[in-house]
């Protein structure tokens, strides 16, 4: 599984060069970047007009409202800095299913994440979980943070069973920055996807919902099976009247309806992607998206 | 070496609900999709149907599969359950009366009672005892509790028919029970006779079981003698019928060769019917009474039970029966006994209350001696006897228990007198011995508390006359051996121990091993499951 081999299309590379994540809420930053920061500070943005006070630099005084208004008024501009995007990467057992498989497009499209993140200056950050987190890199910026989110990506195999809540819960309580997380999962979490999302929204994160859905190519003949749950072994034996495949199509619609439903409730950024569709326009969307709703 | 016991194979049939399990389990299209989430969805909301719980059908299986192994794991260590086997033990009495020389099927049935015994004595367990008894008019006992079978068996061997009648009778059950019971475990008294026993009545400390040697059509299974007043004698025949249809029976009495009275009985299907005659002792010749049974079968002529007819002994007894409570007993002086013949070792019968004889009968002895029972005035007194010396020889396997006077006699026993009963304040039984003379004063009616009902009440009557002749008679069954009985000391009882098939383990921690084990086989067959759920 080599994940940089359709990622370094150079076509495709010089599109991505001109995107970046786009949020309209405001974080810390740590280190100097594009992103008006909630700080005031040294960027070209002005900000507000405020009394002088001892100790400011002479430099900011407006001399034009000081004439105007007999008062020392000091201009400030908004400062600019980074924010953090941390990737939640879903290996469980269900994410090798579809063709490409589901855990492959999410490597993919999260290594694309990451390296518009890195470019734009901000931290990126990647973390793979099953029902607990398997591998942790913290957000950091820079070109070396880019190999390493590659190389952690190469290592991923499909494994264990899904629990958003207790892996979003882990890695947010580890004290990362506050930022942008973005969840790529297929969403088959027995647990619940409610409580994570507002458990991420609380704690001052923004979070994407990528859901990544694989199409079915399940063939039944007659009207019962035993159907063995890929994550956890578990079987179970059921007869149906229709083709299986088609009521779990439909079932998946319905439920993808109503996370989308939820997303939107709680104005959360909410993708529906399907392996089938290519990853680089399934990107595309995604940023084109963004830009339109923030 | 010997990987199975075979006596533990039969556990391996545990095996046969696994394989049905196996068999029967339905063979489903196997599918293996991402997650199970959706399809829950889709059961929760009825679009499909969850037919069968794997989840529990493979619990079941676990469940058996552990059997399976526990019961190899039996199989293999060949447990023995080691317990203290303690079988009740066994008075084993066998008749020995005439009636067991009539022949059934070619043989007396005195041999299928002996087989019988064989058999019983050849099933003794370790620890297990046998007291061997035969009786016929008396009860005689020939061992001592023991679980020796040479011994058992050579005292059988030495038993042998006598030529008098007789029947298990309340007495030597009470012998039984007071002598033979209390040293031995849970004891069974087996009673090897053709004839019905007298009494199996109170018998909760003692099982009884019972073998019928009798055989034919019918049969006489007692004869009897029984004394009446005037020197004239009650011959009493027990004729028990095997048929299952009504039986008209012509009974015949002789004296020897010369015949007495010829009469008949009906005998209903399986029956039993008492003939009785009085015959009176002037009019004997031979000395010998005998019954026939004239049925024209095979077995007419072992239908026949003879009884020498004993000799009456001089009791006399002041007063009628219905006026006990006034009797005075008195022993016939030596002179007369010996002027009217009277032979030691006779039997005694006592007249009953309300008048007849009863046919309990006592061995007693003349002697030179006199003595009498004598009663006084009433008083009422309304209070339950109290023993007051239950060993002396006039309360020997007596039973005053129970026993309620309502009124007794206001007579004060004499400085020498022995009280041994009191109602209340009063003595209400006592003796006096004052040189050759013995007196044994009743102070109350036995009549109006029910004594003369009672078992014990001829036994007691049988103990004054003993006490007041004031001799030992050797074959006395209540003077017997019987009652300086020593049980012999229990023997060790066997425990069973292992064979050596296998090395002797603990099974325990064997045990708990072995489902450790199958435990983590079992985890890992489940992680291979879903390994390959996965694939």
């Amino acid at each position: 599984m080599n994940v940089n081999v359709d990622f370094y299309d150079p076509v495709f590379l010089e599109k991505l060069r001109a995107l970046h994540i786009v949020t309209n809420k405001l974080f810390h930053g740590r280190l100097r970047g594009k992103r008006r920061s909630m700080k005031k500070g040294s960027s070209i943005e002005f900000a507000e007009f405020r009394r002088y006070t001892p100790g400011d630099d002479f430099r900011f005084i407006d001399w034009n409202i000081m004439a105007r208004l007999q008062k020392v008024m000091i201009r400030s501009f908004w400062d600019e800095e980074n924010i953090s995007v941390h990737l939640l990467i879903d290996t469980s057992s269900s994410m090798r299913f579809g063709t490409p498989s589901k855990l492959q497009y999410a490597k993919k499209v999260a290594a694309c994440l990451a390296s518009v993140a890195l470019a734009n200056h901000d931290s990126a950050g990647l973390a793979t979980f099953s029902d607990r987190p398997t591998k942790l890199l913290a957000a950091k910026c820079g070109t070396s943070q880019l190999n390493q989110c590659f190389s952690a990506l190469q290592d991923i195999t499909p494994d264990g069973e899904t629990n958003i809540e207790a892996v979003i819960k882990r890695v947010l309580a580890t004290g990362c920055d506050k930022g942008i997380v973005i969840l790529l999962s297929d969403m088959l979490d027995t647990h619940g996807y409610e409580t994570p999302c507002i458990y991420a929204l609380s704690h001052g994160f923004e979070i994407h919902v990528i859901h990544i859905d694989a199409q079915s190519d399940l063939e039944t003949e007659g009207t019962t099976a035993r159907l063995t749950d890929s994550e956890t072994g578990r079987q179970l034996d059921v007869s149906f009247d229709e083709p299986l495949a088609a009521l779990l199509k439909r079932e998946q619609r319905a439920f993808q309806n109503e996370l989308q439903r939820f997303c939107h409730s709680k104005k959360i950024p909410y993708f529906y992607t399907d392996t089938s569709i290519p990853f680089d326009e399934f990107v595309l969307h995604y940023f084109k998206t963004l830009l339109h709703t923030q | 070496m010997r990987f199975f016991n075979p006596q533990y194979i039969w556990l391996l049939l545990g095996l046969i609900p696994l394989a049905l399990l196996f068999l029967y389990t339905v063979r489903l299209p196997q599918m293996t999709i991402d997650s199970l989430f959706l399809v829950k969805r889709l059961i929760a909301r009825k679009r499909i149907r969850q037919t069968a719980r794997t989840g529990k059908h493979s619990r079941n299986l676990f469940v058996l599969q552990l059997f399976v192994v526990c019961c190899a794991v039996a199989a293999l260590t060949a447990p023995v359950i080691v317990r203290h086997i303690q079988n009740s033990d066994i008075v084993l009495l066998v008749d020995t009366s005439v009636s067991m020389n009539t022949t059934a099927d070619g043989r007396p049935r005195f041999d299928y009672a002996v087989d019988q015994a064989r058999k019983i004595i050849a099933s003794l367990s370790p620890g297990q005892k046998i007291v061997l008894g035969s009786f016929n008019d008396s009860l005689e006992l020939h061992t001592q509790p023991t679980n020796n079978r040479d011994i058992l068996e050579s005292y059988l061997d030495q038993i042998t028919v006598k030529q008098v009648a007789g029947r298990f009778t309340g007495q030597y059950l009470e012998v039984v029970r007071s002598t033979i019971v209390p040293s031995l475990h849970n004891p069974t008294l087996i009673i090897l006779t053709d004839h019905l026993p007298e009494t199996l009545q109170d018998t909760a400390d003692c099982r009884f079981s019972l073998f019928t040697a009798s055989d034919g059509n019918a049969g006489i299974t007692a004869i009897s003698q029984i004394f009446l007043p005037n020197g004239r004698s009650q011959i009493t025949a027990t004729i028990r019928s095997d048929s299952k249809k009504t039986l008209f029976v012509p009974v015949t009495v002789y004296d020897g060769n010369r015949q007495l009275y010829r009469t008949a009985t009906t005998l209903e299907p399986y029956g039993e019917q008492s003939v009785s005659f009085a015959v009176n002792r002037a009019q004997i010749q031979d000395g010998h009474i005998t019954i026939r049974l004239d049925m024209d079968d095979a077995l007419e002529e072992d239908n026949a039970a003879s009884i020498p007819l004993k000799k009456p002994v001089t009791v006399v007894i002041s007063g009628t029966s219905a006026q006990l409570e006034k009797a005075v007993f008195s022993y016939p002086p030596a002179e007369r006994i010996a002027s009217e013949n009277i032979t030691p070792d006779v039997l005694i019968s006592v007249n009953q209350p309300g008048g007849g004889t009863d046919d309990v009968q006592f061995i007693v002895a003349p002697t030179a001696g006199t003595a009498s029972i004598a009663v006084g005035e009433r008083v009422r007194t309304d209070a339950p006897i109290t023993v007051i010396k239950p060993d002396h020889p006039i309360l020997r396997d007596v039973s005053l228990h129970g026993i309620r006077v309502a009124s007794a006699h206001r007579i004060q026993p004499a400085d020498k007198a022995t009280v041994l009963a009191t109602a209340g304040s009063l003595p209400v039984l006592w003796c006096v011995e004052s040189g050759m003379s013995r007196t044994v004063i009743l102070n109350f009616s036995p009549e109006a508390t029910g004594l003369d009902r009672r078992i014990s009440f001829p036994i007691l009557v049988g103990n004054i006359i003993d006490w007041i002749t004031a001799q030992d008679v050797s074959d006395d069954i209540r003077r017997n051996v019987l009652d300086r009985y020593e049980t012999a000391p229990r023997e060790p009882v066997e425990e069973y121990t292992r064979p050596e098939i296998i090395p002797n383990i603990s099974l325990t921690p064997f045990l708990l091993a072995v489902t450790a084990i199958l435990f983590v086989t079992e985890g890992i067959m489940f992680y291979g499951t879903k390994q390959r759920g996965r694939q």
